[in-house]
């Protein structure tokens, strides 16, 4: 009896998002939704339905890139390599991260609203 | 009666200095041209008062301490033993619930930037680093434009592509040179500070004010450290062109900080407006 929790409708849409860029990873050169599809353990499949709104939406993320296919149809391949995807995501986690640590000081420091006026005021009294 | 008149003193001293001090600094226009006397006055006062505080409780468990072998020492008269009792052991009990107090908000502080740490050490391992003049510099490939410090045990200043894109060789040296001197003067130590005790006194004015002014002093510091070394204009641009990108309006008002500075102190018949715009 299949384990409910392993079926595609269960895993969240992060999970297969990431599936699916593993899967063109792994491809290493442009596949379509079916060879994409065609990855994915046996029972653990998602419909070509599921497969092609994933793309779309990463598509539109900028995370893929889609191009006409030879024979009707569309490709995808990864915009990033996986690589440069797992830097992308510890830069942004870091980044995101600046705002809870007072130790990281950045560029474009978060000035408070009143110094910013306070600011502005005595460079027109100047 | 001297000494209980002292540490009547030190504690008035300290409250003055600690909770009133902050009204003071907060205001006038003499801080944004004098940012580092502004946040050396702010932390004097601070230091000065915790110092205050921690000389008056001395010398009332001193004066408690010894009174017995003084028959005519500090603890005759009521008022003055009272002084000297309340303050002691009061001051005690204070110190003991401030040190669980500031453990207490401490350590997630302190858990925060561990991980940081760690966050930081993985992108450096995976990008190349320069050397800049004692502090390494990492281009990490990112769509937003961006350049933060990171202390040691890190000491590092992170640059993304977006803003090596954005900016010409010298503007981005200003940059650079902004957050090498966060990592020099150890801002992000005095910034933590300035955290922990609001953290720990989150209803006093002074905590916030504290906390506020040195997070705004800090960069106006850092502005000027970089204006000094790369000039004004290359400054200014740089905080120009960021403002933009990260539509934050403070940037422009940076930058125009800087080019009144200049103008200050260029010889009168130099003195233009100078146009600071954005390249490109």
């Amino acid at each position: 009896m299949t384990d409910k929790s392993d079926t595609p409708a269960k895993r969240s849409r992060g999970e297969l998002e990431n599936e699916v860029m593993r899967a063109l990873w792994r491809a290493g050169a442009p596949a379509s939704a079916k060879e994409i599809q065609a990855t994915f353990e046996h029972d653990a499949t998602p419909a070509i339905t599921t497969v092609l709104t994933i793309l779309d939406r990463l598509h539109k993320k900028g995370s893929v890139f889609k191009a006409p296919a030879a024979g009707g149809g569309f490709v995808f391949s990864a915009a990033q390599s996986e690589s440069e995807s797992a830097a992308s995501t510890m830069v942004s986690a870091l980044v995101a991260s600046s705002d809870r640590s007072a130790a990281l000081l950045r560029f474009a420091g978060q000035l408070d609203p009143r110094d910013v006026e306070a600011l502005r005021a005595a460079l027109e009294a100047d | 009666m001297a000494v209980a008149v002292t540490v009547l003193a030190c504690i008035g001293a300290s409250l003055v200095l600690i909770v009133g001090a902050p009204f003071v600094l907060a205001h006038g226009r003499w801080r944004f041209r004098f940012p580092r006397l502004a946040l050396a006055s702010w932390y004097t006062a601070f230091l000065g008062g915790i110092a205050a505080a921690a000389l008056g409780l001395v010398n009332s468990m001193a004066a408690v301490a010894f009174s017995r072998d003084a028959p005519t020492g500090p603890m005759g008269g009521w008022f003055a033993s009272t002084v000297l009792v309340v303050v002691g052991w009061g001051g005690l009990v204070a110190v003991g619930g401030l040190v669980a107090l500031v453990t207490t908000r401490f350590e997630p502080l302190a858990a925060t930037d561990r991980a940081l740490h760690q966050q930081m050490a993985l992108v450096a391992a995976c990008h190349p680093s320069t050397r800049v003049r004692g502090v390494d510099v990492t281009v990490v490939p990112f769509d937003r434009a961006f350049a933060m410090s990171i202390p040691a045990p890190s000491n590092r200043v992170l640059v993304t592509t977006a803003l090596e894109r954005a900016l010409t060789a010298v503007e981005l040296a200003a940059v650079v040179e902004h957050e090498r001197t966060h990592l020099r003067q150890h801002h992000g130590v005095i910034a933590q500070l300035a955290q922990l005790n609001r953290a720990c006194t989150p209803g006093l004015a002074g905590a916030r004010y504290l906390e506020r002014t040195t997070r705004m002093l800090v960069e106006l510091i850092a502005d000027d450290a970089a204006a000094r070394r790369l000039g004004a204009v290359h400054t200014a641009n740089a905080l120009v062109k960021m403002a933009h990108l990260a539509e934050d309006e403070s940037l422009t008002l940076r930058a125009r900080r800087l080019v009144d500075a200049s103008n200050r102190h260029a010889p009168s018949r130099r003195r233009s407006p100078l146009a600071v715009r954005v390249q490109g």
